[in-house]
């Protein structure tokens, strides 16, 4: 073979690979449909396989999917079975297809790939990428008059008017655990913290939402540093962190390597000064994997409840569908609820009008949750569009080996 | 905020690498006259190597000369695969540069694909601590000052004695009259890209066991190589080990003196300042026309 062949077969296919990992599609086999008539209803989902929310992006996807397939067999949960009725399969009785489209984490490709999904008949959109992304995309569910949730994106901006007619979310936004965090601070005594993120334009948002919450509690921001993605030391964060002397540090990364690096460069040197995280900290076990045994005693809010039995169930269940799993995030159940609360929502409105579903699921009033503790349920309105409440968060504790454990000597003040 | 000594150790230990990534900037910049943007994707792709085969078992010695290795063959592929086929056609550099922009993007999506897209830590090199004036330090951040500034100095002694670094600087300064005089150029292109490569690899396989490693690492450590690059310029292989050190101290200095989130404003400062004030960086080239 000529070396310009074998040049050109190599390019051909660095080509074909790199279009196979960014690139997009959907599926034509509808998982446990046999036997369902009439066409898919299909439900589009925006997810990110190449940018930084890739890894629970991936997972969410596949909890969709397995959504998806147990509503095509009707195998639900006992919590769901009473609500749906005996033989409930697929949505409107129709068999569920899910479309994917994938944006890398890219706002600027999210609207573009939300467009696609509409355009392959998605009735209705699930975004798993990064907030950034269902803020834009969010626009698009308006201009299309078709219902988007944003399962488990944090930001509050993602249901504030105006573009937010048509999107919602599940967990527990910012504004609700900036308010949680901020009465466990209080009721713990503490008068002063320090905010530690890093250089991304979410963590900043993010940030600057915690801050707010936390100085209209009339705490005291002593310091706030940052540490850059990619760095490979954070000791002088560290080092003004504790010259600072808070009372507690609270860290608001969303890199999640830097934030494991964060306590792996402080290691001991914080002791005596409570840590405290935002949820990105249990989203992977990246933090806890960089950080080491450092991570110990660093708290934050989960969404999950080992007791909550509804929310076991499908947990268990989901894992021993995906025994290569190796990690559940917190956000890849939300996206059972999702799915849930759109199937309730069309088989209530008895079709897929989009302004209808939508005033449907404003409607909706404790819907069985798999979040938070027993008897936790979501709700929304026209006011709310993000269906949690503080209710749902459960405070745990990481512990050296990076498991998560019940923060007992935590509790969210009502 | 007061500064202790220790923090002159984690800025030398952290320099030392954005030095490596500087001299792997410089070699390929003096032999093939292209700004080789992908070195941070070598060294990313070094570190999960490195990461993934301690985490599976493998002795950090071996993890560490394979993952190096890997710098290695990456920074000969560029030349080989990229570089050269382009230049071959008289394109301008501009084409190369955007196609080794693309590269780093290709490195770091198949990186992701094989190694995960979740960052992972090595094991350190070797365990343990020693206490030096009241403060403990590990023996991975000393091997990494020693290694890399081992490093540094026998390449700046291999371009600067050796018969195919010397060889190297020529075709730097003009290929056509290397050519005339017989110097092997694609073999000298070849060692000096894979020197480059195996390079950046060892600032990757040194950084694996300090901070989390991730498939989109390679841009950030892209970066800080060249600024690195453009402080201390190249009129010297140890040129950018100075421009290396140099935004280290600045780094951490402005950070404990300012705080985290000045930092980029006084880095941004200073790298305008090179570029007004000493445009060629710290120490510049000089050829002899006569």
């Amino acid at each position: 073979m000529k070396t310009g062949t074998v040049r050109s077969a190599m390019v051909a296919g660095a080509a074909l690979i790199s279009v196979g990992l960014t690139g997009c599609g959907g599926t034509d086999e509808l998982p446990g449909a046999e036997g369902l008539e009439g066409d898919p209803l299909v439900i589009g989902v925006i997810m990110d396989t190449s940018g930084t929310a890739s890894f629970y992006s991936e997972q969410a996807v596949e909890m969709i999917e397995y959504a998806a397939e147990a509503t095509n067999t009707g195998e639900f949960p006992v919590a769901l079975q009473g609500l749906f009725g005996e033989g409930s399969r697929g949505i409107l009785d129709r068999p569920v297809k899910i479309v994917t489209e994938d944006d890398g984490s890219d706002p600027n490709r999210a609207v573009q790939a939300a467009r696609k999904l509409i355009a392959a008949g998605a009735e209705a959109i699930i975004s798993t990428s990064g907030s950034a992304s269902a803020l834009q995309s969010r626009i698009v569910c308006e201009e299309e008059k078709i219902p988007c949730i944003a399962p488990y994106s944090s930001s509050g901006a993602i249901v504030q008017q105006p573009n937010a007619g048509y999107m919602f979310t599940i967990a527990p936004n910012s504004t609700v655990q900036g308010a949680s965090f901020s009465g466990i601070f209080k009721e713990n005594g503490y008068e002063t913290y320090a905010i530690v993120g890093d250089s991304s334009p979410t963590s900043a948002a993010v940030a600057d939402l915690y801050k707010a919450a936390f100085d209209d509690a009339g705490l005291q921001m002593v310091a706030r540093e940052v540490v850059p993605v990619g760095s490979t030391d954070a000791t002088a964060q560290v080092s003004r962190v504790r010259s600072a002397n808070p009372d507690v540090v609270f860290d608001s990364f969303a890199a999640l390597s830097e934030e494991g690096l964060f306590y792996k460069s402080a290691g001991d040197s914080l002791d005596g000064i409570a840590r405290w995280g935002n949820n990105g900290l249990i989203t992977s076990d990246e933090p806890a994997k960089v950080a080491g045994p450092d991570i110990e005693g660093v708290k934050t809010l989960d969404v999950r409840s080992i007791e909550n039995a509804y929310g076991v169930e499908v947990q268990d269940a989901f894992e021993k569908a995906h025994p290569d799993i190796d990690y559940l995030s917190w956000t890849t159940i939300c996206n059972w609820e999702a799915f849930m609360v759109l199937k309730h929502a069309f088989e209530e409105v008895g079709s897929t009008d989009g302004p209808d579903v939508v005033a449907e699921i404003e409607g909706l009033k404790d819907f069985p949750s798999v979040l938070g503790p027993p008897g936790y349920t979501t709700s929304f309105s026209a006011d709310n569009h993000n269906g949690s409440s503080s209710k749902a968060l459960v405070p745990v504790v990481l512990e050296a080996d990076g498991s998560i454990a019940l923060a007992d000597d935590e509790t969210i003040p009502d | 905020m007061a500064i202790e000594w220790i923090d002159a150790v984690t800025a030398l230990r952290v320099g030392i690498v954005y030095a490596l990534l500087a001299l792997a900037y410089f070699l390929f910049a003096r032999t093939t006259d292209t700004i080789n943007f992908a070195v941070g994707g070598y060294a990313m792709a070094a570190a999960m190597l490195y990461a993934t085969l301690t985490g599976g078992g493998t002795s950090p010695l071996v993890a560490f000369v394979v993952a190096v290795g890997l710098g290695a063959v990456l920074g000969g592929m560029t030349e080989t695969f990229v570089i050269r086929p382009i230049a071959s056609k008289g394109r301008d550099e501009f084409v190369v540069v955007l196609a080794i922009t693309a590269l780093l993007f290709v490195i770091q999506q198949l990186a992701g694909f094989v190694f995960g897209r979740r960052a992972i830590i090595g094991e350190p090199l070797t365990a343990g601590r020693v206490e030096l004036a009241g403060y403990e330090v590990s023996f991975q951040n000393l091997l990494t000052i020693a290694v890399g500034f081992v490093a540094a100095v026998v390449v700046g002694l291999w371009i600067g004695r050796g018969r195919s670094g010397r060889m190297m600087r020529a075709i730097g300064d003009n290929e056509q009259a290397g050519l005339t005089l017989g110097i092997p150029v694609r073999r000298v292109r070849l060692i000096a890209a894979s020197v480059g490569g195996l390079l950046a690899g060892l600032a990757g396989a040194l950084t694996a066991p300090q901070a989390g490693n991730s498939f989109h690492s390679g841009v950030s450590l892209s970066i800080v190589g060249f600024i690195a690059l453009v402080i201390g310029g190249m009129g010297s292989a140890y040129a950018p080990l100075i421009g290396g050190v140099l935004l280290s101290f600045l780094e951490l200095g402005t950070s404990l003196i300012f705080g985290s989130t000045s930092r980029d404003y006084f880095l941004l400062a200073a790298v305008l300042l090179v570029f007004i004030a000493r445009p060629e960086g710290l120490f510049s080239l000089k050829v002899r026309t006569t």
